[in-house]
């Protein structure tokens, strides 16, 4: 068992926190802040709270960023505890879920060890409670146990994809070692001739996989879930690149391969231009063609998760999608708000894109996240 | 520590402050940690009447430098009385004692003219030191500020340093009109001061006018909110709202909607430009009022 933090190594924690949120708080406030919370009347959050904003704040937009920091700190899950500061009209990035956990929304997940698997690690077993996450829309999961637990499982439920490629070897059209029971089998569609021969190889290699993430403000209450799933994803397959848009595309294979999940939280809050801007999906999509093009083999399979909220018109979307389409192998996309509607993509997306998808799935629960999982496996 | 500070939000209502529990419990902080405290703000939301009211509620004298462009040590610190050391000179021309002794009498605290830092280290009762509109000062005074300000001295070539007799209270005020430096952020607290809400508004207004009619009150606290919200270049604070309030009620005015002209006509105690002034017509009056009828 880990043993509890002392009351000074939680508060060093989160002056840690504040430094790389970009304060400068130096050692004598890490100490003024312990002075403070012993002078306080014990363990009051209140009093905690405002000793430690005066002491690590220098000016009036730390002073404004202070309270949301806090409470992602110390009380992480839904956004709605925390009202405003006085004057200040609500950021709207805050109404879409901004505020569970850090910019990315990740902080309450990734700042904590990975818990071990349980026996039933994934809802399959047939847990009630797991069961029952699987079709929560993690949006409006309000349990923080709740919401990081799903997290996990959408990590771990992407990496399935690495078991089921199993060491067994399979029937292929080439290869060195004759496959006799499947040769002779072929042969007796045709009624014995011409004979095809059939070879016993390993599976062939995962595809290259291509992530196209959508982190703007729309999507900001799903990040935490697809952050995670497309972190496994990278990881079940081995030549995976992973791209994240809102109104730019920006490369973060080497940020999302980082092992330890602390370190990748910080590094991805540290890049705060990354998060929730507005959405361009078409100019996002040429960005990636233009620049990004070469990284496409006939075989690879590109997954964009994204809601659909364009401000680009559809005709260019469409242009964008074939170019990718003639360069790949498949073109899949999670949907978060396929699962609310009627279950019909062109609620969200152009009839014309939809045809040219190779799969839509929703994306707001491990259920559909699992849909996606079959598709890629296949 | 709940009623504590409850009780010292009480005493500085008391005093005429109204501060929410936030500002309360820094200010408690401030009594705690021996620290400076810088307060932001807008201009008239109520800044140095916090270390006004801080003073009275401790019992302190309240000592006050005002900062300006050009301030420097001899007005901030200490200066020499020269028409008196000018004086002993002529006296003790006489005198036996030998040139040194002399030297040292004219440069002994006896002619020194201690100024508000000076003032607030070495007097016998702890004061409250209060540094108004640091931002207005050069950057040099602000560098001088450190030393006394991490601890509580101050070094005079002809006397040496002096530490401080007693810890005065440090409150420093800026209206961000330019950046201060980290150093002299680094080493206080801070706090900053937003316009009041509606309720605190309309309690500040009750503390400072207890006579004023309460409907008037409430209209006027919401016109000055909807007039906050406007596009003004200088948004008015608590002062303006007082000012103003005192100026109807002189008027004899009991409700607003009743004498749109005499409030357009009052306006100057509200909007401090003219840019200001050319906005605020006769149709934006008019809307303010109708959200100030409530």
């Amino acid at each position: 068992m880990r043993p509890a933090a002392t009351p000074a190594a939680r508060v060093a924690g989160f002056i840690r926190h504040l430094r790389a949120e970009g304060f400068e708080v130096g050692v004598r406030e890490t100490l003024d802040a312990l002075r403070a919370l012993e002078a306080g009347p014990g363990p009051d959050a209140e009093w905690s709270r405002i000793a430690l904003r005066a002491l690590s704040c220098r000016r009036q937009e730390e002073w404004r960023r202070f309270d949301r920091l806090f409470h992602d700190y110390w009380q992480p899950g839904p956004e709605e505890a925390v009202p405003p500061p006085q004057g200040e009209q609500p950021d709207p990035r805050r109404r879409q879920g901004h505020g569970q956990g850090g910019v990315t929304g990740l902080a309450h997940s990734v700042f904590r060890p990975e818990e071990p698997p349980g026996e039933d690690s994934l809802w399959g077993s047939g847990a009630g409670r797991q069961n029952t996450l699987a079709r929560a829309d993690f949006r409006f999961l309000r349990d923080p146990q709740g919401r990081r637990e799903m997290e996990r499982l959408a990590e771990r439920l992407a990496l399935r994809i690495r078991r089921r490629r199993g060491r067994r070897p399979v029937a292929q059209y080439r290869g060195r070692r004759l496959h006799f029971r499947r040769t002779l089998r072929d042969t007796l569609a045709p009624g014995g001739g011409p004979l095809r021969l059939r070879y016993l190889e390993p599976r062939r290699e995962l595809p290259p996989l291509v992530l196209i993430q959508d982190v703007s403000h729309s999507m900001a209450g799903y990040t935490p879930l697809t952050t995670r799933f497309v972190r496994g994803l990278l990881r079940a397959f081995p030549r995976s690149e992973a791209f994240v848009f809102h109104i730019r595309l920006f490369r973060v294979t080497h940020l999302y391969r980082e092992q330890d999940p602390g370190q990748l939280c910080r590094r991805l809050e540290g890049l705060q231009e990354l998060w929730f801007g507005g959405t361009r999906i078409a100019d996002s999509l040429a960005c990636f063609n233009r620049g990004y093009g070469r990284l496409l083999r006939r075989r690879s399979r590109v997954l964009i998760l994204s809601d659909g909220c364009d401000t680009d018109e559809p005709e260019r979307l469409l242009a964008e999608i074939e170019t990718l389409r003639r360069r790949c192998g498949g073109i899949y996309w999670l949907d978060p708000l396929l699962g609310r509607g009627s279950g019909d993509p062109t609620e969200d997306l152009p009839a014309a894109v939809v045809q040219r998808l190779d799969g839509v799935f929703p994306a707001h629960s491990l259920e559909g996240l699992e849909q996606a999982v079959e598709a890629l496996s296949r | 520590m709940q009623e504590e500070i409850e009780r010292f939000t009480t005493r500085l209502a008391e005093q005429g402050y109204i501060a929410d529990r936030e500002l309360a419990t820094t200010l408690l902080l401030l009594q705690r940690l021996d620290r400076p405290l810088l307060l932001e703000g807008d201009a008239g939301v109520g800044k140095t009447a916090v270390a006004q009211a801080l003073a009275a509620v401790e019992e302190r004298p309240l000592i006050r430098l005002q900062c300006y462009e050009g301030l420097d040590v001899t007005h901030a610190l200490y200066e020499w009385n020269y028409p008196h050391q000018l004086l002993a000179i002529r006296l003790m021309e006489e005198s036996p004692s030998p040139p040194e002794e002399r030297e040292l009498e004219i440069f002994s605290e006896r002619f020194l003219l201690p100024r508000p830092l000076l003032q607030a280290i070495t007097s016998e009762r702890p004061a409250v030191l209060l540094i108004d509109e640091i931002d207005r000062a050069d950057e040099e005074f602000e560098a001088f500020l450190l030393e006394l300000l991490s601890d509580f001295q101050v070094t005079i070539p002809e006397l040496g340093t002096r530490r401080a007799v007693t810890v005065p209270r440090v409150v420093l005020t800026s209206n961000a009109t330019r950046e201060l430096s980290d150093a002299l952020r680094r080493r206080c607290l801070y706090h900053y001061l937003d316009f009041p809400d509606p309720d605190k508004e309309l309690r500040i207004l009750q503390a400072h006018l207890p006579e004023i009619d309460q409907a008037l009150a409430g209209q006027v606290v919401r016109f000055v909110q909807a007039l906050r919200g406007s596009d003004l270049r200088k948004r008015p604070g608590v002062a303006e709202t007082l000012d103003w309030a005192r100026a109807l009620m002189g008027l004899g005015v009991t409700r607003l909607s009743r004498e749109a002209a005499l409030v357009q006509q009052t306006l100057a105690c509200l909007l401090k430009t003219a840019e200001d002034f050319r906005a605020m017509d006769a149709a934006t009056c008019e809307r303010l009022l109708e959200q100030a009828a409530g």
